[in-house]
């Protein structure tokens, strides 16, 4: 036979004060919920190519510094282009938009660095720019280093 | 001399039984004792203990040694051979490895300790014995097969699937199912007849078991070869299967037993069955809507993730209703905690699940969970609620429950306090290294410091964690070594030992003498 040894209970009904700290707990989070109603959810890790195996390019940081600066706005949460924006799938081969073919021939290493950056005068108009705003500039303020960051990632992009 | 001639024609003769000896019971191959099956999940459960922790250091070796050896592993450490015959590819990575820690900890650990609990608190709260000791033992060789081989596929490129938990392929997640599904018919055959009226304890158990069967089930389902879905779709599956699994079956199962070693390690009746019950219903609510805060991904309305969020961090409310009910139950105790006793192990395990619930809600808040995605926070957050809460917990339940179930007088041995002293420190320490570490990754990323700069930077909190590790392995051992010495060395005992209590303690509440089957 199984010796039944139950557990007695002090009290049976539930104390005023945990009720209270759960309608405390309960508008705190309707509050935080009301406040985060709009937006849109970043790409899931693991959607966009882990470059981690291919040459040892930081993609946590890229993609890090991509959603910040809202790359994926224009050209899709997998970067893979939108009906008015590129597909930057394959750009480390060349760019896909005709006005950049000449920049890629005179600046072959560098010039995804000068296109994000937007800085130099030979890519500042904007009518030349066709809506790609400038990163290196007001508002995103991209240093170098991040837009380096971005350009090894981008050519991982297959 | 006609007898030495004798032996020398027939071999040795057999050596006769005395006539006043009764004859020796042939041991069974899978053993059907009452609380049999209680000890063994127990004892494969500590085994599973030190080679998680273990996979745990190699994982943080791995994660130090690109920083240490820049030139040598400038892309990080990776081995990979090919298995001839079935033409695998073995990938030992840092990746494959954190896989495999979280499969031994979880699925090895603190699954196998879990059903032990279950197997022992149920019986002596239904009064009702295990329906059968035999099936339990089958089931436990059953699940440890099916872990065992989700261990070895996370190393298999072809095998591994994506998600923490789930690096297996359908025949291995089956038979797991299978095991979960002979653990669950155990359960309820002995429970449904009592469940008008039951413990608090019972009500986490059974969700906890029925939650954990669905899971594995459906991850076995979806595995099936026919069953195509595109890799959004199973990443999205993968993290919502991880944080069910957190809150539901860990929590749930670590939550019932304390529900159970507290009031029994102080006699003490429990504080407010209100109040349980008021904890059951945040857990039960809040944790479908935690899992919707992991759907992170455009395909998901943004509204649905923040509410998915917000439930994450209401999720603070349940682990505060658990440990004030439990803290109150003490009350008047307190002297108990001197020693390195069940009632120590479960104050720890409330204090990382308050620290847990804590951490898990700052890590969802909008801004946070993108700053800290892959960096070393959310493994160094569940740490905190694996190793910390659920390892308590189990130790607490072990402690209070050993000599019960193997008869024997144990009265507490410095080994018990080497186990407080070791992982207490040691997951506190690995916990906060991997998270802070983690903080400090996530900064850098936005700053765009160079990837040497960032390793340079995490390698010093890689070290503290590493550190951690080591001791709660060191933990580890000391408990497989104490089981040992438990079942070798305590002189057995009729009646299991009276709960350590200096005070007179109301005869219901105390549990004095083990399940003793008929």
């Amino acid at each position: 036979m199984t010796v039944r040894t139950p557990i007695d209970v002090r009290r049976a009904g539930l104390p005023a004060w945990a009720l209270w700290l759960t309608v405390f707990f309960v508008l705190v989070g309707g509050v935080y919920a009301a406040s985060n109603l709009s937006g849109e959810n970043p790409p899931l890790v693991g959607v966009l190519p882990s470059a981690s195996a291919s040459g040892g390019v930081d993609s946590g940081a890229a993609l890090a510094i991509i959603g910040q600066a809202g790359c994926q706005g224009c050209h899709g949460q997998d970067l893979k282009g939108t009906a008015a924006f590129p597909n930057l799938h394959g750009v480390g081969a060349g760019p896909k938009s005709a006005n950049l073919k000449e920049l890629a021939t005179a600046e072959p290493d560098t010039w995804m660095n000068i296109w994000i950056a937007g800085l130099d005068t030979r890519v500042s108009d904007p009518a030349f720019r066709k809506g790609m705003p400038a990163f290196g500039g007001s508002p995103t303020n991209l240093t170098d280093a991040q837009i380096e960051t971005i350009v090894a990632y981008l050519k991982t992009l297959q | 001399m006609r007898l030495r001639a004798l032996e020398k024609m027939t071999g040795r003769l057999k050596k006769l039984r005395p006539y006043n000896e009764p004859p020796t019971r042939r041991r069974r191959l899978v053993p059907g004792a009452p609380d049999s099956a209680a000890g063994l999940w127990f004892g494969i459960a500590a085994i599973w203990l030190v080679v998680a922790t273990g996979i745990g250091l190699l994982w943080i070796g791995l994660r130090i040694l690109p920083a240490v050896m820049p030139d040598t592993f400038p892309d990080g450490v990776s081995i990979s051979f090919g298995i001839p015959i079935v033409n695998w590819t073995f990938a030992l990575t840092a990746d494959s490895v954190a896989s495999g820690f979280l499969i031994a900890f979880v699925w090895g650990w603190l699954t196998n300790a879990a059903i032990a609990g279950i197997w022992y608190a149920t019986p002596r709260l239904t009064g009702t014995p295990l329906q059968s000791d035999t099936l339990a033992n089958l089931a436990l060789l059953a699940w440890n097969a099916s872990i065992a081989g989700g261990l070895a596929a996370a190393y298999v490129t072809e095998l591994a699937e994506p998600g923490a938990l789930t690096a297996a392929p359908w025949w291995i997640d089956g038979l797991g199912a299978l095991a979960l599904l002979i653990v669950n018919a155990v359960f309820w055959r002995g429970v449904l007849p009592s469940l008008r009226g039951a413990y608090v304890s019972l009500l986490y158990f059974g969700l906890g078991l029925l939650t954990v069967l669905g899971l594995f089930g459906i991850q076995a389902l979806l595995e099936l070869p026919f069953i195509s879905l595109d890799d959004t779709a199973r990443a999205l599956i993968g993290a919502a299967f991880v944080r069910l699994v957190l809150v539901y079956w860990v929590t749930g199962a670590m939550v019932g037993a304390l529900y159970y070693v507290v009031p029994r390690a102080t006699g003490n009746p429990l504080y407010s069955s209100g109040l349980a019950l008021l904890g059951v219903a945040l857990w039960l609510v809040l944790g479908v809507g935690s899992a919707l805060g992991t759907l992170v991904d455009p395909s998901v309305p943004y509204v649905i993730t923040t509410l998915g969020s917000v439930a994450t961090m209401l999720l603070v409310a349940h682990a505060c209703v658990v440990i004030a009910n439990l803290y109150l139950t003490i009350s008047g105790r307190w002297s108990l905690l001197l020693g390195a006793g069940s009632l120590t192990f479960a104050v720890v395990s409330l204090a990382f699940f308050g620290a847990s619930a804590l951490f898990d809600a700052v890590g969802a808040l909008r801004g946070v969970e993108g700053l800290l995605a892959r960096t070393g926070w959310p493994i160094g957050s569940m740490l905190f609620l694996i190793g910390g809460a659920g390892t308590f917990a189990w130790f607490a339940t072990a402690d209070h429950g050993l000599p019960r179930i193997l008869r024997r007088d144990w009265r507490g041995s410095p080994l018990g306090a080497i186990r407080l002293w070791t992982t207490f420190p040691g997951i506190t320490l690995a916990g906060l290294g991997l998270m802070f570490g983690g903080l400090a990754e996530g900064s850098m990323r936005l700053a765009a410091a160079s990837p040497d700069a960032i390793r340079g930077t995490v390698v010093w909190f890689d070290g503290v964690a590493g550190i951690g590790l080591g001791l709660a392995a060191l933990g580890g051992l000391a408990f497989l070594v104490e089981l040992f010495m438990i079942y070798t060395s305590a002189p057995r005992a009729a009646y299991a030992i009276p709960p350590q209590t200096s005070a007179p303690t109301p005869a219901s509440t105390t549990d004095p003498a083990p399940a003793t089957g008929s």
